[in-house]
């Protein structure tokens, strides 16, 4: 427990301290509100708009969600078949690859143009975002499976199929999980943009009309609830992570007693 | 007679040429006897075992099985490699019925086997550990262990204490010897140790720097069951003189 503190308290104290800098600097130089409001000032504001920003908050966890899980669902589903089929990933991955230069704020009015403004091309930006990350990590764990393994398998008398459901797979769990991390802090993000492209609610439409009205203090607030969902949605992923995966943190957890040691 | 190798061959391809890796290997392997292969590193040895195991094909050449032939077939025999592959996200025990489970027999009945012998294998109180949580001589016997539930009655074990320190090494081997007076098997055992090879085997075969062809053999006439003290003894030294003479002897 002392050990888990003394990791935890040091980011605390920094931010404790950035606090009160920014409060004192506020209020020292008299600096205007609608400009940066102190830490105090986004508080109160937090305080008086929590039922607007609540209303504001499902739509956006909705989109973030539902993109999320189909975004990993043809992620993980697209990874197996370019694992399982070699021209698929001669012919499919590269293009995969070059696919992420095009910027998906450009692609996203397109999709709004195509899908109209309701829930349905939200996730679908939310899904291409988070898509990305999980397919690229996972076909490289499934990839980089031990050849021994595979052979002692072989010897045993595995068929392919066995090879990948014994070996490749379980192995590639934790490539996959760390590509759902990155995907995770991408997921709301990618509902906020798909949101100012056209939307009558949601957080990303509580941004535009915050910025309209020159309120920087509900912009600050905006901020504090996209953040935290998406630390929220983040714990979430390394929550099952650590069920699906318990030997990785075993592992790490043998390393640090070994490197004590040593 | 429980395997018999026939002018096995192996050759591949590199750049313009073939390089022969295995040359002209016949040995005939008695039922229950314990046969070492010894030789320079890089000889071709490994190659052999992947051959009996099915993992490759010879170039020439027949491996033959109870009378039968499985050149080239896989599933026949018990193959354990220098790193003791213990799946990480596998428990010891689902460790152990991993070739039950490709095998699809009943997954079931095959853990209960695998719990009845955990104690046997030094194990006991680890059944539901990951393999991070084992020393390097447990992480061996939980390989082992996992030989054994294979079920087969030809071993293939390339160095598999190679990477042990001296003193485990040791006591693995007497456990070695202890678990195949329980369990009778016949056992081709690659090492790089001369005392390794002696101590353990019936018969030791002396194979040449590539390609690998055998360059002469030894039998053992120690008494079972070994006990350390043997290991000074005349004829063990004397075993040792001749196999050591053997490797280093210029071609």
């Amino acid at each position: 427990m002392g050990e888990r503190l003394r990791r935890i308290l040091p980011p605390v104290l920094t931010v404790i301290l950035f606090l009160i800098v920014w409060e004192a600097g506020v209020r020292l130089s008299g600096i205007e509100d609608w400009l940066l409001p102190a830490p105090s000032g986004i508080a109160i504001s937090f305080a008086e708009s929590w039922e607007l920003v609540q209303r504001h908050t499902w739509p956006t966890l909705q989109e973030a969600t539902l993109g999320f899980v189909l975004g990993i669902g043809v992620a993980l589903l697209l990874a197996v078949l370019i694992d399982l089929f070699p021209w698929l990933r001669r012919g499919v991955y590269p293009l995969l690859i070059g696919s992420q230069t095009v910027p998906i704020i450009a692609i996203a009015p397109l999709l709004i143009l195509w899908f109209g403004y309701g829930l349905f091309p939200k996730v679908l930006i939310v899904a291409l975002v988070t898509f990305f990350p999980v397919v690229v990590n996972t076909v490289d764990g499934l990839s980089s499976a031990d050849s021994d393994q595979v052979r002692l398998l072989k010897s045993m008398g595995a068929n392919d199929w066995q090879i990948f459901r014994l070996v490749r797979f379980p192995q590639a769990l934790p490539s996959f999980f760390s590509g759902m991390k990155i995907a995770a802090t991408y997921g709301i993000l990618g509902a906020v943009i798909a949101e100012w492209l056209g939307a009558s609610e949601g957080l990303g439409v509580f941004l535009i009309r915050s910025q309209n009205s020159f309120a920087a203090d509900q912009v600050f607030v905006a901020i504090v609830v996209i953040t935290f969902w998406s630390l929220v949605l983040f714990s979430l992923v390394q929550l099952i992570a650590r069920f699906a995966t318990p030997w990785v943190y075993i592992e790490k957890k043998e390393n640090r007693k070994g490197e004590k040691e040593t | 007679m429980k395997l018999k190798l026939e002018s096995l061959e192996q050759s591949y391809p590199v750049a313009q040429i073939r390089r022969q890796v295995i040359d002209q290997i016949t040995l005939t392997v008695e039922e229950g006897t314990f046969i070492s292969i010894i030789g320079p590193s890089g000889c071709g040895k490994s190659t052999l075992f992947n051959i009996i195991s099915g993992l490759e094909r010879p170039t020439a050449g027949r491996v033959i099985k109870d009378g039968r032939e499985i050149t080239g077939e896989t599933g026949y025999v018990s193959y354990m490699l220098q790193k003791d592959c213990l799946f990480p996200w596998r428990t010891v025990l689902e460790n152990a019925v991993l070739s039950a489970e490709v095998a699809g027999e009943n997954k079931r009945k095959a853990l209960e086997r695998a719990e009845e012998l955990l104690s046997v294998f030094g194990l006991k109180g680890y059944a539901n550990e990951y393999p991070a949580r084992l020393s390097g001589g447990m992480r061996q016997r939980a390989a082992l262990l996992r030989t054994v539930m294979a079920n087969q009655d030809l071993w293939l074990l390339d160095e598999p204490m190679g990477s042990l320190d001296a003193l485990t090494r040791e006591r693995m081997q007497d456990w070695l010897l202890g678990i195949l007076e329980q369990f009778p098997k016949t056992v081709l055992f690659i090492t790089h140790s001369i005392d390794e090879a002696v101590y353990l085997s019936d018969r030791v075969v002396v194979f040449s720097p590539r390609p690998a062809r055998i360059k002469d053999e030894l039998t053992i006439h120690l008494p079972r069951p070994r006990k350390r003290e043997l290991m000074t003894s005349e004829s063990f030294l004397q075993a040792k003189r001749w196999l050591w003479e053997k490797l280093h002897e210029e071609e």
